[in-house]
């Protein structure tokens, strides 16, 4: 009771936060200009609309989770308001994990807010859309519009974007174990380098995989790098959601599972050793 | 019966990133009686507020022991029975005082059902009750104080830790939360306050410990540490004879606009000083045991412990 007490708060003052409010208006935007691109073919342009879309959710996601989470206890302290809580019957485990509920509530609203924006702009896109050059030609109108109805709606999409607010549910469990013992300065970058280097966890996989003749050492590093930092290259299937001739290994919804899966697994360690420090804390 | 608060050797200390160690409390032995307002004194930086926040189980002993209510500090169940008001308190300013004291009670486990009862009734008892839906960061120091008084009452505690609870208050919330810290103790309750306002200590305090550099320096009843044997015979109408008759009974003797305040080490030669009044041509204003301010205790135990 006492996390779902602490999250509810944390929602209720994160969602309360002019610098995330600002992340969210400018993506949304950016998401909704995406529309008026109408200078290619009409698949061009939807394609254009979706990795934009679908890239600015992603940026969007990044910052509000690291600027949201950096802050989160270090706030709680600075501001004292933490003397309050602990002194209180509250465990210190339910303190973090509440605080770490809430930012991926908070998380969770932000990009679902973005993402049924994307969706629904690319539906609309896909349903009213004009196409430059078919129009001018006048040829194969109906064949295409038939086609849109068809495709106008892509439950596809919503798998991307249910695996963007994954991979940052992540970082944010990533972040809030920095923020047990780092400055909110040096955890903002600490975080966003594991993020970057996370993020091509693909290339250090193949350097230690194929490298056969490579430094022990350096391999040593590479298997380090990919096994132990959070693999954020997973959780990249824009491509494959775009442009659908690059298939799935098992099928999306399999992958998009087990991707979950790694994503609740990991953050479930992460945040297992972000209470055990701060159980030892002093504030 | 155990004691509401029992130290022994505690010791904190702090490290510093540079290196170095930094003693804050240093071998501390301390007893707080149950029912007793126990005033926790000393200058800044003496080690007031990392000893409540040892006993709140913010922070760790570096050594030594310290029990709450006969329970190590920091243990959950205490934490049921006991209350915190830190130093000008702060709290989510978008949130009302109301929403505030929800959020608290909740912390607490408090049946919904019971409380809005309870909020209001607590509301009422600070002055809070025209103000409690405003946002926090409407408020003055005082109205935020008051706030985090009833924060610190909601679980009807057995034991309040209140760290500066008057500074920087008006003289009307002053004395409303030196009222309400006797009414507390009326009721049975031990009140742990650390406190600059040494005059309110002085008032409501039954006990007081002065803590310097970390050490403790002094300890005792408000009333044995202020009593002392010295005594207080304050003339009318005194004139240099006088004066000349009492100098040598008396250990100190001033004359402003013909009042006469002589002041007796002991009340030995208390007779012969009162004697030679009655036979001048002065009026007997008052005869009383010189009393030490608890201010005068503090400086003097400070400056002598530094």
């Amino acid at each position: 009771m006492a996390i779902w007490t602490i999250a509810r708060t944390t929602v209720g003052e994160a969602m309360r936060k002019k610098v995330l409010n600002i992340c969210l208006i400018v993506a949304i935007a950016m998401i909704v200009i995406s529309l008026s691109f109408t200078q290619f073919s009409f698949k061009q342009d939807m394609t254009i609309v979706k990795s934009l879309g679908l890239f600015v959710i992603l940026l969007a996601g990044f910052v509000i989770s690291l600027l949201m989470c950096v802050s989160l206890i270090p706030n709680e302290v600075e501001r004292r308001t933490i003397y309050t809580i602990l002194a209180k019957p509250v465990n210190r485990y339910e303190f973090v994990v509440g605080k770490f509920l809430g930012g991926l509530l908070t998380l969770a609203i932000n990009i679902g807010i973005m993402g049924a924006v994307f969706v629904l702009m690319v539906t609309l896109k896909a349903a009213f859309g004009t196409d430059v050059q078919s129009t001018a030609g006048g040829v194969g109108v109906a064949v295409e519009a038939a086609a849109r109805k068809v495709q106008a709606f892509d439950p596809q999409l919503v798998l991307g974007v249910v695996m963007i607010y994954f991979q940052f549910v992540v970082l944010s469990a990533v972040v809030m174990l920095f923020s047990v013992f780092l400055t909110p300065t040096v955890n903002f970058f600490a975080s966003a380098g594991v993020y970057i280097v996370g993020s091509a966890a693909g290339i250090w996989k193949s350097m230690y995989v194929s490298g056969s003749e490579a430094n022990p050492v350096v391999k040593g590093f590479y298997m380090l790098v990919s096994n132990v930092l959070p693999n954020f290259d997973r959780f990249n299937i824009q491509n494959k959601l775009i442009h659908p001739v690059q298939e799935f290994r098992g099928g999306p919804m399999e992958y998009v599972g087990l991707t979950v899966l790694y994503a609740v697994l990991y953050s479930l360690v992460v945040m297992i050793a972000a209470v055990i420090v701060f159980e030892r804390k002093e504030v | 019966m155990a004691a509401a608060i029992e130290i022994q050797g505690l010791t904190k200390r702090y490290k510093n990133p540079l290196g170095g160690e930094l003693t804050a409390v240093d071998n501390l032995d301390l007893t707080v009686e149950k029912g007793e307002i126990f005033g926790f004194l000393g200058p800044n930086g003496a080690g007031k507020t990392t000893t409540i926040k040892v006993l709140l189980g913010l922070l760790f002993p570096t050594t030594g022991k310290a029990l709450v209510l006969g329970k190590p500090a920091g243990d959950i169940e205490v934490k049921k029975r006991i209350a915190y008001l830190p130093e000008s308190p702060y709290f989510y300013e978008y949130m009302s005082a109301r929403e505030v004291l929800y959020f608290y009670a909740d912390l607490f486990k408090i049946p919904r059902s019971t409380r809005k009862g309870l909020v209001d009734d607590l509301l009422a008892r600070v002055g809070m009750t025209n103000a409690a839906d405003k946002p926090l960061r409407q408020y003055s120091k005082g109205m935020l104080q008051r706030v985090g008084i009833a924060q610190a009452l909601l679980n009807e505690p057995e034991l309040i830790f209140l760290d500066e609870p008057t500074s920087g208050l008006d003289p009307i919330a002053h004395a409303d939360i030196c009222n309400l810290i006797l009414d507390l103790k009326v009721q049975g309750k031990t009140v742990f306050v650390s406190s600059h306002q040494l005059s309110d200590i002085e008032a409501i305090g039954d006990r007081v410990s002065i803590l310097v550099g970390g050490k403790l320096a002094m300890q005792g009843a408000v009333k044995e540490l202020l009593t002392t044997q010295q005594m207080e015979v304050i003339a009318d109408g005194a004139g240099d004879a006088l004066v000349s008759a009492i100098k040598g009974y008396v250990a100190e003797c001033e004359i402003h606009a013909g009042r006469l305040t002589a002041f007796l080490e002991t009340s030995e030669n208390l007779d012969k000083v009162v004697d030679a009044v009655l036979k001048s041509d002065a009026t007997l204003v008052s005869v009383n045991p010189r009393r030490r301010t608890l201010e005068k205790l503090f400086v003097d135990t400070v400056r002598g412990g530094r």
